[in-house]
């Protein structure tokens, strides 16, 4: 779905870092950042895991930072990927994080976003502040100035309209259908969004 | 009335501290999955050595 040749990717709270090692060859610079000074330690020194090159290993860094506070020049990346990261964050910082997010974009870049869908029936989780439904996150989306909301049919590709996903979770919510969401790929939410 | 856990702290923290308390929390979050990584490999290894043994 990302596809190869890219000059630069962020993940943004890379935790582990795999992720990152393996997508190492999609960009010539892959940048981890985690607001975990612990985090970015670990992840550093799960390279080992990895097999990689000389050339592989110096595409990579992990920085500690903040989600709400991105230290890279404007339009730096052409995909940024945050995976069970935006639930973490507090009300207050999701609009601060998708402008972000936007200003280190290239025009045209990509934002990669999973998490949790608050209508997914999960449980409640202690670090867990900002759940919302894939139609509340497309409008915080919206409003940073994303646009162009893409997702996959079920929980695996083609890639479509996200749209249908908002239809699917309204329909599943109003018919009080509590099966197959997993499968419908609405329990949690993916979305990519263009700047 | 409802348990305070540490996390909370985030959520009362000051907009201007709110990062600082994230990150010490979250360091103490990693430091114990690592910890418990480590002693669930720990046990592991004794439990396989025990049976060796035996």
């Amino acid at each position: 779905m990302i596809g190869r040749g890219h000059q630069a990717i962020l993940e943004i709270g890379c935790g582990s870092g795999d992720l990152i090692y393996a997508i190492v060859d999609h960009a010539e610079k892959i940048v981890g950042t985690d607001i975990s000074a612990k985090g970015v330690e670990w992840a550093r020194n799960r390279k080992y895991l990895w097999s990689l090159s000389g050339e592989q290993s110096s595409k990579i860094e992990f920085l500690q930072m903040s989600a709400v506070q991105l230290n890279f020049p404007d339009e730096t990346f052409d995909w940024a990927i945050s995976t069970s990261l935006v639930e973490h964050l507090h009300p207050e910082d999701v609009s601060i994080h998708m402008h972000e997010v936007r200003r280190i974009l290239k025009p045209g870049g990509k934002y990669l976003m999973w998490c949790p869908n608050r209508l997914g029936h999960h449980k409640d989780r202690d670090y867990h502040f900002s759940m919302l439904s894939y139609r509340e996150w497309i409008e915080k989306l919206r409003e940073a100035g994303f646009s162009g909301f893409r997702s996959t049919l079920t929980s695996r590709l083609p890639m479509i309209d996200a749209g249908f996903k908002v239809f699917m979770e309204q329909f599943l919510t109003a018919l009080r259908i509590k099966l197959m969401w997993t499968h419908w790929g609405v329990r949690n939410v993916f979305l990519v969004a263009t700047r | 009335m409802a348990e305070q856990k540490p996390v909370h702290e985030i959520l009362k923290a000051s907009a201007e501290n709110r990062q600082l308390v994230t990150a010490s929390l979250y360091d103490q979050a990693y430091e114990l999955k690592l910890q418990n990584r480590a002693d669930f490999r720990s046990k592991g290894r004794q439990k396989k050595l025990h049976s060796t043994v035996k």
